[in-house]
């Protein structure tokens, strides 16, 4: 069973998966996040690092003259986004994993 | 595709579109005094562009695109230069019908749309980034 916090927590990471806000849920973002929140972890995890490499190879590919210089900021752009949405729904997990850890029993 | 990723990418063709544009202007005012090479020959030709909407099944929205580079049907002028190489029979050469007015205007206005794209993406990230910050820090 699962309580609503951590509910919410898992929509949040599925959307943010797909390397957007996390208050900006859809049923279809929604979906993988049904399993458990490791696997929602995981997906943001491979998102951001997809995001990153696409974005490393454009400026490469740019390097070289094939991508134009918007395309660059485009996938550099988008890339700091997944990155950022990632690293925030990680953070608020720790913290919440740090206030468990702090109560006293 | 969330909204906000989606917004950059269209903003982005529209960044090309308009860069692209001021290419073709740079084309015609560089070449606005580019006579004809030979007594019967034209004169540069001034280019223009024509843009159009594009659907991105991935993306589920319309991009702008570029869908085909022309050349301006607009006759050519003339000039009494009779000592020039490519002067006709009668003395003219033909001159390109570039007007560097023209040329200039649509110059700005590719800058403004330019201009317009790059605040659209700027308000975009600041969306995302303030909806973000909402996780951050104990609040």
């Amino acid at each position: 069973m699962i309580d609503p916090v951590t509910n919410s927590l898992l929509a949040s990471a599925a959307s943010s998966a797909s390397g957007g806000a996390p208050a900006f849920n859809t049923n279809k973002t929604a979906a993988p996040a049904a399993t458990s929140f490791a696997d929602a972890l995981k997906n943001a995890a491979a998102t951001s690092v997809s995001a990153v490499k696409q974005s490393e190879a454009t400026a490469m590919n740019a390097m070289h003259g094939g991508a134009s210089m918007q395309e660059v900021v485009q996938a550099t752009v988008a890339a700091e986004l997944a990155v950022e949405s990632a690293v925030a729904v990680r953070n608020k997990m720790i913290e919440s994993y740090q206030e468990i850890m702090r109560m006293p029993i | 595709m969330d909204p906000i990723s989606a917004t950059m990418r269209i903003a982005a063709s529209g960044l090309q579109a308009q860069s692209l544009r001021v290419r073709m202007t740079a084309e015609n005012i560089a070449n606005a005094n580019s006579l004809a090479a030979a007594p019967n020959a034209d004169p540069y030709q001034r280019k223009t562009i024509v843009f159009e909407s594009k659907f991105d099944r991935a993306l589920g929205a319309e991009l702008v695109s570029i869908k085909r580079i022309g050349a301006d049907p607009s006759p050519f002028g003339e000039v009494y230069n009779p000592s020039h190489p490519s002067a006709n029979a009668d003395g003219y050469v033909q001159t390109p019908n570039v007007n560097t007015l023209i040329e200039m205007s649509d110059m700005r206005e590719a800058g403004r749309s330019y201009d317009a794209n790059l605040k659209v993406i700027e308000q975009a990230r600041s969306m995302a980034a303030s909806t973000l910050s909402l996780l951050d820090g104990n609040r």
